[in-house]
C-alpha cells in the first residue's frame, strides 16, 4: 500500500472537504412563523369570502368521453372573483345571483359559459380535444402543440409526479421519462441524485443535463420545491435541444413553475409527515459469531487479546448505534387569484428532512412570487419571478460508516477502565483500520448554509399582429458557507489535529435574452412560426476561506468552528494554504434562430440554427454552429388512415442535430498559467532560511481547445391504438466528437510542463431506443386503472481515443481499494469498448495455502500469479435496460398509484463485500456472516470476478394511497384529500450488497482535473445506508 | 438563408448590445487569480520566486527514488498477509521481473518528473528577463543533473536543451553522458564556492563537482571507457577545499534538523507542514510504533532491509544503530505486544510472501538512519534529505585510487570514513578488494539511492541474492515508459523489453 502527498494546485472548493456535525437548527423557530402565517391567511379567506343571498347552484362537472368527474374544474362567475372549485367527485356547489353566468375552465378542455337562469343544478360536460394532443409542451423559448412537436421530447406534469418524500424535483420525475436515468444512490438526504439522459456521452463532460427553470438558464434544480412545479419537460434529441446550443449536449429540462391565473382566490396547503428506516442492513458478524470465528480462523489463543476483546463479553452493534428511525416533514402552503390583467402565485415550502444517520439532515425554505401583468390590450405580458431557497445542511462524516462497519463488536462503545485519552472512547491503539465509529460521530461538525436568491423578468410586446419582440432578464446570486470542525483528541481526527475550516463560495449569474417571434397563420390549418434571438450569460465564480488547528484541550467543545483565531496552528506550524481565494468567470454569447412549419395539419418541420461563443475555449475556436433540422409526418391524417379503427393516432418523426458541452471544462483550461507550485526553501526569507511560496508552471496551454460536439440522429414514433392504448417508440444514435479531455501529453522537456492537456480528441457513441406505452386498461363510471410502460435501452461505446497529437495513454480507472490494493485497477480506458467496462481476470477456486486462482493466459493450470492471469471482458456497469411500470387507479373516492422500477444488463464489482470477507483479516476488522464459508487461511484479497455480481433489481420505487373526502357545499375548505404513500417499499435483486443502485458521477475524479474517471460500478467502502420511507399527508384547496 | 438570418440577428443583437458597450460579442477572458507569463516575472523578486520554485521540483527525489530501490539487495517490501500485495509489484520490483505495462505507473512518473521539471528549466532559461550568470550556470548544473538521473535509468534518454520540439530524437548513452559533462564544465567557473547559507540546496560548484564524478565513476557503464583519473580530480576538488568535514556523530547528519551539518554538499530541503513528502518512517514503521513515537496515524509497516545486508555490519559499527531491532515500547516504556505476541524486530525474513499473521509483520530490521520524529501529528517530517556528502566524495575517490592501483591513497581515504564510523573500536585497514569496496559504500550510503547504481558498477545486479534468481542483463536498465513511446514515436525501446 503507498500513499503519495500532493500539494493541492488550486486553493477551490474540493468536494472531499465536507465533514458533518449536529449544530441544532432553528427549525423551531421557522415552523412557528409558518404556522403563524397559515393562520392569519386563514383569517384573511375569511373575511373575504362574500355573501349572496341567491341561487345556491350546484352540479357535477364530467368529461363526456368516459363519464368520469373532473376535480379541480374552476368555476367562476362572469366578471366577478367569485368562484369556486369542483371537488374530488367532480361535485360543486356555489351561491351566485340568479342571473349571473357560470365561467367553466380546465385546462385541456373547451371553456363553457352557462347562464345560470334561476337553475339550481347545473351538470356540465367539458368537452376537450383527445387530451394528449391539444395539450402544449415547452420547448426552449416557446411553446408547441403536442401534435406539433417534431423533436423527441417528453412533458411530465404535476399530477404525474412520484409519490413518497421527494424534496427534489428530480426524484418526483424518477422513472417516469424513458432515457432519463436518474438514480438516488443512498438515504443521504444530502446526496443529490445522478441524472443520466441516453446514456454517458462524455468522459470529462459529465452528464447533467440543463436546466432552465421559468426562462432562466442554469438554476440549480434542488433549490425548486417540486410543489412550486406545473411541468418538466424533457428535451431529450438534438432537435429539440439544438436550441440550446453549446450546453445542450446531455438534453435539456425546462421547469416551468406554477402561474397564476384569472378567477378566484385558491390557497392551497400541502403538508405531510414521513419517517425512514433503513432498507437493507449488511449482515456483520456479533459479538459471540465473532468470537467463534476468530476461534475457527486464528485458533483459541487470538481470544487472549485483551485489546480486541476486553473483559465485560460485550456485543455492539455500530450500525445500530450511528443510526435512527429518521423524520421528516414538509409544509406547504401557496396563494394564487387574479383578474383579467393580473394574476398571481405566492408560495413558501418548508421541509425538513432527518438523515437515517444520526446528526446528518437538512432543512429548506422556498419561496416563490410569480407574478403576470397584461396591458395595452392585452399586446404587453410581463412575467416577474422571484425566488429564494435557503438550505441548511448538516452533512455527513464518511468515517462514521466505513468505520462502524469495521469496528469490533467485541468493544464497548466507552472505555469500561474510565481511560481519558481519546476522549473516554474505547480505542484499539496502534490499529490501522480500527477506529470508534461513535466518537467519530460525536465529534465532528460539517455544516453547509446554501442559498440561492433567483431574479427573473420577463417581458413580451406584441408590435405587429403576429410579431412579438421579446426580453427576458435574470439575476442569480447562490452563496454556500461551509463550516468544519473535527475535535483533535478523537484518535480518527489526530491526524487532522482538530481541524476547522469555514469557506464561503459564491456565485453571481446574469442571463439577458431578447428574443423576436413571428407566427402567422396560412388558412384554416397551416402556420409558421419564425424565431430570432440573441442571448448573453456571464457568471462570476468567488470565493474565500480559513481554517486553523491545534486548539487547545477542549476547543472543540468551546468554540466548535466558530472562533478560528483561538487555533495554534497558525503560529506554530507554519503553511501557506490557511487562507485562499479565488474568482474566475465565464461568458457565454449566443445567437439563434429557429423556423417552424406546419402544413394542413399533416407536415411539420422545425429547423434551429445556433452561434455560441463561449470564453472557455482557445482563442482560436471561441465560436461554434450548432444547426438543427427535424420533420414530422401526421400519418394518420392522411386519407388512407382516417377513421382507421386500429391506428387512432399515428405520427413518423425523424431529426437531426448537433449540440455542444462545455460545461465539463473549467474556465483557462486554454491558457499556460503560472500556479501555485510547492514550497521552496528561501535561506534569506524570515530569521535564519524558511520555505514560502513557490510560482511555477501549472498548465499547458492549448491555443485550439474548442466545444465537444454532440451529434445525435433521432427517429420516433407516435401512436395511439384502438384509441385506448397511446405511446411513443424512439430509436437514436448520438455520436460524441471532439471529446475534451486531458490528454496525456510526452514528457519531452522542452514544450509540456505537465503531464496533460485538456484537448478534444476522441470519440463516443451511445444508440439506443426509448419505448413508452400506456393505457386505460379499466375505464369504468367507479373504478379506472391507467397504466404505463416506461422502457429504454442503451448502449454505449467508446470509439476512439486519440487524434494524432494526443493520446489517452494507459488510462485505468475503478480502482479495487483495501489493504494491499493500491494500484489496482480493475477497467481501462479502450477503443471499442463500453465506458465502465470491466476487465478483469477469472477466479477458478483457492488452493491449499488460500490463496486466489486465476485462469491463466497462457490456458494452463490456473495461478495465483495476477500479473499471468487472463482478464476478460467481464462485463458493463452501465445498466443497459431500465424501465418503469406506472400504475394509477381509483375506485371511488380513493385513488393508488405506484410504481415499479428495474434495470437489468449490469455488474457491480462489490468492493465493500471482499474487504468484509477475508478470513485471514479477521483480526483487523469485523467481517460478514459470509466470512464462516470461506477457506480459513484466504488472508490476501485480489481482485477477480469472484466479488462481481449482477446488478439488475426491480423496485417498488413509490407508493400512494389517498382518500378524497367528499366536501359539503359553502365549506371554507373546497377540497381536501389524505394520502398514506412511502418509498421503496421493497427491492428483488440478487445483488448482496446494500442496494444495487450506486452513484455514478461520469465525469473525471478530482474535480475533472484528473484523467481517470470516477469509480462506475463499483460498491465501495462508505455507501450512506439506504432507506425505506413512509409518509402521511394531506392536501387541503380552500 | 442562414448568412442573411445570422447577419440580421447580429445586426439587432449589436444595436441593443451598443447599449451595453461592446460587451455585445467580447468573450475575452478575464483571469482573475491566476497568472500568465506576460504579467508574472519581470521584477528580480518575482524573478527569485520563479527561480527557487525549480529547486522544489528536486525535492520529489526521495519520492520518486524510495519505491524503486527495492530493485537492490538493501531494501525489501515483503507482502504480508494481504499487505502490500499491491498487485505484485513489489515482488517484481525486487526480482527483477518488472513488467513495461503493468509498471508503466511507476516508469512514467519518474520519467514525468524528470523531464516536467527540465521543460521548466528550459523555459526559465529562454526568458530574457534573466540576465545573472550565477543563476544561469545554477539552472545548467540542474538541469544537467536530471539529464544524468534520466540516463543513469534508462540509458537512451532525450536531451532537451531548448524550448520547443514535439517529438525530440533519442541520443545514445554515450551521447547524453558527453552533453552532461559539456554542460557541467561550462557552468562550473560561474558557479559559486560558497556552501551553506543561501547556497543551501542549491547547485554550487561543489555540487556540480560531485555531479561530474559520478558521471566519470561510472564512465564505463555508461560509455564503455572507464575515467578513473577524472573521478580523482573531481573529488580532489570538493575535499582538498576543505569546506566539508566529516562529524564525529554520524547520526547528525541525518537529524531532524540536519541543514547544519558540515558534511553535506547537496540536501533537498524538506519540512513537515510545509514541504511535505519525506516520510520513510510511514513506510518502515510497525502500525503499533504509533504509540513508540506518538505519531498521528499508524504507519504502514512494508519497508525493510535484508537480512545478509544487516548482518553485514559488525556490531561495533554505530552505522548499525541506524537500524531497528528488537523489541519494541510504547511511549511509557511498556513493551509492545502484536495478536499476542511480543513485538520483536527480527532481521530474518522468512519469505518474500507470507500469509497474514503477527510473524509476518515484525519480520526485517526497520530504517532509523534518518531521525524518527517524536509527537509528530503529520505524515511527514522536517529532516532534509541528502542527496550527496563528503563520505560518498571520500570513498568514490578511495574506489577509484583502487582501480588505478593506488591501494594506499585509496585505503587513506576508505580508513577515514571507517574511523568516523567506529568511532572508538576502531581498527584500520591494511588490505582493500572490491568486494570490500563495495560493502563500505553499502553500509555507509544505506538508502541513500545510490546502491542500484553502484551495483550495476561492481557487476553484481544481476546476481542472485534472497528470494531473487539471476537476472537478464539487459534489466540493468529501466524500460522507456510504454506511454512516452506511445506518444513520441521517435523512441524506440530499450533491449528486452
Amino acid at each position: 500500500m503507498m500513499k503519495t502527498t500532493h500539494q493541492p494546485l488550486f486553493h477551490q472548493r474540493n468536494d472531499s472537504d465536507y465533514a458533518h456535525f449536529g449544530k441544532p437548527t432553528p427549525h423551531l423557530i421557522k415552523r412557528s412563523i409558518v404556522s403563524a402565517a397559515l393562520t392569519l391567511i386563514l383569517v384573511f379567506i375569511c373575511t373575504l369570502q362574500t355573501f349572496a343571498q341567491d341561487v345556491t347552484v350546484s352540479g357535477k362537472v364530467t368529461d363526456p368521453a368516459d363519464n368520469s368527474p373532473l376535480p379541480g374544474v374552476n368555476i367562476t362567475v362572469k366578471g366577478t372573483t367569485t368562484g369556486t372549485v369542483t371537488d374530488g367527485t367532480g361535485a360543486y356547489s356555489i351561491s351566485v345571483p340568479g342571473n349571473s353566468t357560470l365561467v367553466y375552465s380546465f385546462i385541456g378542455y373547451t371553456t363553457q359559459e352557462i347562464p345560470v337562469n334561476n337553475r339550481s343544478t347545473i351538470d356540465v360536460a367539458l368537452a376537450g380535444d383527445v387530451q394528449a394532443l391539444s395539450e402544449v409542451v415547452v420547448i426552449g423559448y416557446g411553446e408547441q402543440k403536442k401534435k406539433d412537436v417534431t423533436g423527441s421530447i417528453a412533458q411530465v406534469s404535476a399530477k404525474d409526479f412520484n409519490a413518497g418524500i421527494n424534496p427534489n424535483p428530480l426524484q418526483a420525475i424518477q422513472g417516469k421519462v424513458a432515457g432519463l436515468n436518474i438514480t438516488r444512490p443512498s438515504g443521504d438526504p444530502n446526496q443529490a441524485p445522478t441524472v443520466r439522459l441516453r446514456g454517458y456521452t462524455s468522459l470529462a463532460g459529465g452528464s447533467e443535463p440543463l436546466y432552465v427553470v421559468d426562462g432562466i438558464i442554469g438554476v440549480p434544480i434542488n433549490s425548486v420545491s417540486p410543489e412550486d412545479i406545473e411541468s418538466m419537460d424533457v428535451l431529450k434529441d438534438a432537435s429539440a435541444a439544438a436550441i440550446y446550443g453549446a450546453r445542450a449536449a446531455n438534453g435539456v429540462i425546462i421547469v416551468t413553475t406554477k402561474r397564476g391565473r384569472e378567477g378566484k382566490t385558491t390557497v392551497g396547503f400541502n403538508n405531510y409527515v414521513g419517517t425512514e428506516i433503513i432498507s437493507n442492513r449488511l449482515e456483520l458478524l456479533n459479538g459471540e459469531e465473532y468470537r467463534q470465528e476468530v476461534n475457527r480462523i486464528k485458533g483459541p489463543a487470538s481470544l487472549d487479546d485483551n485489546l480486541r476483546f476486553p473483559d465485560g463479553n460485550f456485543s455492539t452493534d455500530w450500525i445500530d448505534e450511528i443510526t435512527r428511525v429518521a423524520y421528516t416533514n414538509n409544509h406547504d402552503l401557496s396563494i394564487m387569484g387574479g383578474g383579467s390583467s393580473f394574476s398571481y402565485r405566492g408560495s413558501l415550502n418548508y421541509i425538513q428532512q432527518q438523515g437515517i444517520l444520526k446528526n446528518t439532515g437538512f432543512n429548506r425554505l422556498t419561496g416563490r412570487v410569480n407574478i403576470d401583468q397584461r396591458a395595452i390590450n392585452d399586446r404587453l405580458k410581463i412575467q416577474y419571478n422571484l425566488s429564494i431557497a435557503n438550505t441548511n445542511a448538516q452533512l455527513r462524516e464518511d468515517g462514521v460508516i466505513s468505520r462502524a462497519v469495521t469496528f469490533l463488536p467485541t468493544l464497548p462503545i466507552k472505555d469500561p477502565g474510565g481511560r481519558s485519552d481519546f476522549g473516554g472512547y474505547y480505542e484499539v491503539d496502534g490499529s490501522f483500520d480500527l477506529f470508534n465509529p461513535v466518537a467519530i460521530q460525536n465529534n465532528f461538525l460539517n455544516d453547509r448554509v446554501r442559498r440561492n436568491l433567483i431574479g427573473g423578468v420577463n417581458m413580451s410586446f406584441e408590435v405587429l399582429d403576429g410579431l412579438v419582440l421579446g426580453a427576458n432578464g435574470a439575476f442569480r446570486n447562490e452563496s454556500t458557507i461551509e463550516s468544519q470542525a473535527f475535535n483533535g483528541v478523537i484518535k480518527q481526527f489526530q491526524g487532522n489535529q482538530g481541524r476547522t475550516a469555514r469557506n464561503l463560495y459564491q456565485t453571481n449569474n446574469t442571463l439577458l435574452d431578447l428574443t423576436a417571434t413571428y407566427t402567422r397563420n396560412i388558412g384554416a390549418n397551416s402556420n409558421f412560426n419564425l424565431l430570432g434571438g440573441y442571448s448573453y450569460q456571464e457568471n462570476v465564480d468567488d470565493g474565500f476561506g480559513a481554517n486553523n488547528n491545534n486548539y487547545i484541550d477542549g476547543g472543540y467543545d468551546l468554540f466548535g468552528y466558530d472562533n478560528l483565531g483561538r487555533g495554534n496552528g497558525t503560529l506554530l506550524f507554519g503553511r501557506s494554504d490557511y487562507v485562499s481565494s479565488y474568482k474566475n468567470s465565464w461568458k457565454l454569447i449566443s445567437f439563434f434562430g429557429r423556423a417552424t412549419f406546419n402544413f394542413v395539419d399533416k407536415y411539420n418541420v422545425t429547423a434551429t440554427l445556433r452561434r455560441d461563443g463561449s470564453s472557455k475555449f482557445g482563442v482560436n475556436n471561441r465560436w461554434g454552429i450548432f444547426p438543427s433540422f427535424a420533420a414530422g409526418w401526421t400519418i394518420s391524417n392522411e386519407p388512407f388512415l382516417q377513421d382507421n379503427r386500429v391506428l387512432s393516432y399515428l405520427k413518423l418523426r425523424a431529426g437531426w442535430g448537433q449540440t455542444g458541452n462545455s460545461e465539463g471544462i473549467r474556465p483557462y483550461n486554454t491558457l499556460r498559467l503560472l500556479g501555485p507550485v510547492q514550497n521552496y526553501y528561501d535561506a534569506t526569507a524570515g530569521v535564519a532560511g524558511d520555505f514560502v511560496p513557490g510560482y511555477g508552471y501549472t498548465q499547458n496551454d492549448n491555443p485550439d481547445l474548442k466545444w465537444e460536439v454532440l451529434e445525435q440522429t433521432n427517429v420516433g414514433l407516435d401512436f395511439t391504438l384502438f384509441d385506448r392504448i397511446t405511446g411513443t417508440l424512439d430509436v437514436y444514435n448520438k455520436m460524441t466528437r471532439d471529446m475534451l479531455y486531458p490528454f496525456t501529453v510526452a514528457a519531452t522537456g522542452g514544450r509540456f510542463v505537465t503531464n496533460s492537456i485538456v484537448a478534444n480528441a476522441g470519440t463516443m457513441r451511445n444508440r439506443g431506443i426509448e419505448l413508452s406505452i400506456g393505457a386505460d386498461i379499466i375505464n369504468k363510471e367507479n373504478f379506472t386503472w391507467n397504466a404505463r410502460v416506461v422502457g429504454a435501452y442503451n448502449e454505449n461505446t467508446i470509439m476512439s481515443l486519440n487524434s494524432g497529437d494526443f493520446n489517452v495513454g494507459i488510462i485505468r480507472y475503478n480502482s479495487f481499494g483495501g489493504r494491499g490494493l493500491s494500484n489496482v485497477f480493475a477497467s481501462e480506458l479502450r477503443p471499442g469498448r463500453s465506458l465502465g467496462e470491466f476487465y478483469i481476470p477469472q477466479h477458478a477456486g483457492f488452493d491449499q495455502n488460500g490463496n486466489m486462482l486465476f485462469v491463466a493466459a497462457d490456458g494452463g493450470e490456473p495461478t495465483t500469479d495476477n500479473s499471468k492471469a487472463k482478464l476478460v471482458e467481464s462485463g458493463v456497469a452501465l445498466p443497459r435496460y431500465t424501465g418503469a411500470l406506472i400504475n394509477t387507479l381509483r375506485y371511488g373516492n380513493f385513488d393508488l398509484n405506484f410504481q415499479l422500477r428495474g434495470v437489468a444488463g449490469n455488474k457491480i464489482l462489490n468492493n465493500l463485500r471482499s474487504n468484509l470477507s477475508i478470513p485471514g483479516s479477521i483480526l483487523e476488522t469485523n467481517m460478514l456472516k459470509d466470512v464462516q464459508d470461506l477457506p480459513a487461511n484466504f488472508s490476501t484479497n485480489q481482485l477477480s470476478d469472484f466479488w462481481l455480481e449482477s446488478g439488475a433489481f426491480v423496485r417498488l420505487d413509490n407508493w400512494q394511497l389517498g382518500y378524497n373526502l367528499p366536501m359539503a357545499e359553502g365549506r371554507i375548505v373546497q377540497a381536501a384529500r389524505i394520502y398514506l404513500g412511502g418509498n421503496n417499499l421493497f427491492v428483488i435483486t440478487k445483488y448482496k450488497g446494500i442496494d444495487p443502485e450506486l452513484e455514478v458521477r461520469g465525469d473525471l475524479a478530482d474535480n475533472g482535473r484528473s484523467q481517470t474517471p470516477n469509480n462506475i460500478g463499483i460498491d465501495a467502502a462508505s455507501v450512506y445506508p439506504k432507506t425505506r420511507s413512509f409518509q402521511l399527508g394531506v392536501n387541503l384547496t380552500f | 438563408m442562414n448568412k442573411y438570418i445570422k447577419k440580421g440577428l447580429i445586426l439587432t443583437g449589436c444595436t441593443i448590445g451598443l447599449f451595453m458597450g461592446h460587451a455585445c460579442t467580447d468573450l475575452e477572458e478575464e483571469v482573475y487569480d491566476q497568472t500568465t507569463p506576460d504579467s508574472f516575472g519581470q521584477t528580480p523578486g518575482q524573478l527569485n520566486a520563479l527561480i527557487g520554485p525549480l529547486y522544489s521540483g528536486l525535492g520529489d527525489y526521495y519520492g520518486n527514488m524510495a519505491e524503486i530501490n527495492t530493485v537492490t539487495d538493501e531494501q525489501i517490501v515483503p507482502t504480508r498477509g494481504g499487505d502490500w500485495e499491491d498487485g505484485g509489484r513489489w515482488r517484481r520490483f525486487h526480482q527483477h521481473t518488472w513488467d513495461v505495462t503493468l509498471d508503466d505507473g511507476t516508469f512514467n512518473g519518474i520519467w514525468n518528473w524528470i523531464y516536467n521539471n527540465i521543460t521548466r528549466i528550459n523555459f526559465q532559461l529562454a526568458d530574457e528577463n534573466l540576465t545573472n550568470e550565477q543563476t544561469i550556470a545554477e539552472l545548467r548544473t540542474l538541469r544537467a543533473f536530471y539529464h544524468y538521473i534520466a540516463t543513469d535509468m534508462f540509458g537512451n534518454v532525450i536531451i532537451a536543451d531548448r524550448v520547443g520540439g514535439d517529438s525530440p530524437a533519442q541520443k545514445t548513452r554515450t551521447e547524453v553522458y558527453t552533453w552532461v559533462e559539456q554542460e557541467l564544465v561550462a557552468a562550473i567557473p560561474n558557479l559559486s564556492e560558497e556552501t551553506g547559507g543561501v547556497n543551501y540546496g542549491r547547485m554550487n560548484k561543489y555540487v556540480a563537482h560531485m555531479i561530474l564524478g559520478k558521471l566519470y565513476l561510472n564512465a564505463q557503464v555508461y560509455t564503455g571507457t572507464p575515467q578513473w583519473a577524472k573521478v580523482i580530480e573531481q573529488m580532489d576538488a570538493i575535499i582538498n577545499s576543505n569546506k566539508y568535514s566529516l562529524p564525529a556523530d554520524f547520526f547528525s547528519t541525518f537529524a531532524v534538523q540536519n541543514q547544519n551539518s558540515p558534511e553535506i554538499i547537496l540536501a533537498t530541503p524538506m519540512d513537515a507542514t510545509k514541504r511535505g513528502g519525506f516520510n520513510p518512517h510511514m513506510r518502515t514503521l510497525h502500525y503499533l510504533n504509533q504509540t513508540t513515537y506518538n505519531l498521528g496515524a499508524a504507519p504502514w509497516n512494508g519497508f525493510a532491509t535484508m537480512a545478509e545486508f544487516y548482518n553485514s555490519y559488525e556490531d561495533t559499527d554505530q552505522r548499525k544503530d541506524g537500524w531497528i531491532v528488537g523489541q519494541q515500547f510504547n511511549a511509557k516504556g511498556e513493551p509492545l505486544v502484536d495478536d499476542g505476541q511480543p513485538l520483536i524486530f527480527s532481521p530474518e525474513i522468512p519469505a518474500l510472501v507470507m500469509p497474514a499473521g503477527p510473524a509476518a509483520r515484525r519480520a526485517g530490521a526497520r530504517f532509523k538512519k534518518y531521525e524518527i520524529q517524536v509527537n509528530n501529528k503529520n505524515n511527514d517530517q522536517s529532516n532534509d534529505f541528502v542527496i550527496f556528502r563528503l563520505a560518498d566524495a571520500l570513498l568514490m575517490r578511495a574506489e577509484a585510487q583502487f582501480r588505478l592501483g593506488n591501494t594506499a591513497a585509496a585505503l587513506t581515504d576508505i580508513n577515514r570514513v571507517r574511523e568516523r564510523a567506529y568511532g572508538a573500536n576502531y581498527v584500520a585497514l591494511t588490505t582493500i578488494t572490491l568486494d570490500e569496496i563495495l560493502a563500505e559504500r553499502g553500509r555507509e550510503l544505506a538508502w541513500e539511492f545510490h546502491r542500484r547504481q553502484d551495483l550495476i558498477r561492481f557487476d553484481k545486479f544481476t546476481q542472485a541474492w534472497q528470494f531473487k534468481p539471476a537476472s537478464a542483463e539487459t534489466r540493468e536498465l529501466y524500460p522507456i515508459p510504454r506511454t512516452q513511446l506511445d506518444l513520441n514515436p521517435n523512441l524506440s525501446q530499450n533491449p528486452g523489453y
